[in-house]
């Protein structure tokens, strides 16, 4: 059982249908906006079995159906610094690229991110990196530095991750995934090839996270963290006076959450998920993002050690 | 401008490297950017990735006219007070900075956009019409500056800047710049700089390419086929 992810563009008329086939088949409806007579619904579904009978639901309402295999993902764009080298052409289009996959986006940009023998990250950096469910890292021109310098920015990092650069290479060392033709460009991607490449770092981030999810299948959630965020919402009232835009971040182990840790660390560890309470199925930590609140759960076989 | 800008590897072992011509296009688009075709006549990079150092030059074009207050203001004596009423507003800030340097800020008021009082006993309206207000060479030399450090790789920090002869040249490394290293630039820099062969110009090329893949609407296209 693994669950597939989908935006659905159409008409507001009849778009409850799909709402109810998607709630009878056990999915999540992550985001629903109607504006005038056009709805967008972004939801997850947990079999993929079962998307032959949403697609003939689609095309029963009209509508448009779109993949977003990195959604309720969230990934680090990480660069050697934010300066106008590396900022705003190659970032920016990368980030917002992933965002229309469906994954929530930050930057991460390096404070000596940059040069050769001066090129490190600290501990810190490093933590933070580590903290999403995959990162992007964007070098530059060189083959020289990429192949013999730059691999000091990521040899250490434990999430999966894909370099992007100038030269088409076969491979590069201590990364698994490399993607070419993406250093550093003066302009803005808008040809199709372009696009393309931008489409090849999505998929191949799409691929990485498959590889967790599939491991996730033999030692599951007790419960996905869609439905983890939806009770946090319900119960947690503090969340509704947020101004952020997405107050609760759903990844694809845990979730984090906008508000300060030392205020509402135990409001948070109490909120009741079924049978549980949330602090017997997850660890509630603090983020090294502000001071946010971090929860990563637990798998089954560790709650049943509990 | 395309045919202005040469780059060159210094490593002849590998004379078309892929990060070293790609510079030839970040150098274009930042010249394009600033609008600094005409100030720099023709550059010259020459890139040595494994030492590493990162020389350019360019032969500056610089204007080397300055401009009076008389030419861009017009001055009078009123009530025991200079009346400056600045014509071109394009140069209000030099002029506001130059007066506000010279004079004190305290002591020059402001009525509106274009009006400026100060007491008479600083300077004669004669004198203050040959008082140059703006020099475009500074301008220009501002961007060129600033166009230069937007090209050299960002971690390159050890730097040396020398404009001479009508020559603005720039040496970026990340280690101590070695004597060596200046010889090696001095003779490359006397043979004519040599051209990038039209097929590796061509892998920097950004122009659409045709292809044969048929773009179908991601809509419910490949579903319908599915369900057929």
């Amino acid at each position: 059982m693994s669950t597939e992810s989908f935006v659905f563009e159409g008409g507001a008329y009849k778009h409850k249908l799909l709402v109810e086939l998607i709630e009878d088949l056990g999915g999540w409806i992550i985001q629903k906006k109607i504006l005038a007579q056009e709805s967008t619904i972004t939801f997850t579904i947990p079999n993929v079995a079962d998307v032959p009978l949403i697609r003939v639901k689609v095309l029963e309402l009209r509508g448009n159906l779109r993949r977003q295999p990195l959604l309720g993902t969230e990934v680090a764009i990480v660069a050697p610094t934010i300066a106008r080298h590396h900022l705003p052409h190659v970032l920016c289009d990368i980030a917002e690229f992933m965002r229309r996959m469906g994954s929530k986006t930050n930057m991460v940009g390096l404070a000596r991110g940059v040069g050769q023998r001066t090129a490190q990250i600290s501990t810190r950096e490093r933590k933070i990196i580590e903290e999403h469910d995959a990162a992007i890292f964007v070098v530059g021109n060189f083959e020289h530095c990429i192949n013999e310098h730059k691999w000091k920015l990521y040899q250490n990092i434990t999430i999966p991750f894909v370099v992007t650069g100038g030269p088409e290479l076969e491979s590069i060392p201590h990364a698994a995934y490399y993607v070419g033709g993406i250093g550093r460009l003066p302009y803005r991607f808008r040809l199709l090839d372009e696009i393309d490449k931008l489409r090849e770092i999505g998929n191949t981030l799409a691929y990485a996270l498959k590889k967790i999810r599939e491991q996730l299948e033999f030692d599951p959630l007790l419960l996905p963290p869609f439905a983890v965020k939806e009770e946090i919402e319900r119960q947690v009232s503090a969340i509704s006076k947020v101004l952020s835009p997405t107050p609760i971040v759903p990844q694809l182990l845990g979730l984090r959450i906008k508000l300060p840790y030392t205020q509402f660390r135990d409001e948070v560890a109490g909120v009741k998920v079924g049978d549980y309470l949330l602090e017997n199925i997850a660890e509630i930590l603090p983020s090294n993002f502000r001071d946010y609140i971090l929860i990563k759960f637990l798998r089954k076989s560790q709650i049943q050690l509990k | 401008m395309s045919k202005k800008v040469y780059v060159e590897n210094l490593d002849p072992s590998d004379p078309y490297n892929f990060g070293v011509i790609s510079y030839k296009v970040i150098a274009e688009h930042v010249f394009a950017d600033l609008a600094l075709a005409g100030a720099l006549q023709a550059v010259r990079i020459l890139i040595d990735i494994r030492k590493p150092l990162f020389y350019l030059t360019g032969e500056l074009n610089v204007v080397q006219t300055s401009i009076p207050f008389s030419e861009i203001t017009t001055v009078t004596r009123e009530d025991g007070e200079i009346h400056v009423v600045i014509d071109d507003e394009t140069y209000a800030p030099e002029i506001l900075k130059l007066l506000w340097t010279r004079f004190g800020r305290d002591n020059i008021s402001q009525t509106d956009r274009w009006n400026l009082y100060f007491p008479q006993d600083y300077i004669s309206v004669e004198e203050l019409n040959q008082l140059i207000a703006v020099n475009p060479r500074d301008r220009i030399m501002n961007k060129i500056l600033d166009a230069i450090n937007r090209i050299i790789p960002e971690g390159f920090r050890v730097r040396q800047r020398s404009i001479q002869g009508g020559y603005i040249t720039v040496i970026a490394s990340e280690n101590p710049i070695e004597e060596e290293w200046l010889e090696e630039v001095n003779k490359a820099l006397k043979k004519p700089p040599s051209k990038i062969p039209a097929e590796q110009l061509e892998k920097l090329k950004r122009e659409p390419k045709k292809s044969d893949k048929k773009i179908v609407p991601w809509k419910t296209h490949e579903f319908q086929e599915s369900i057929k």
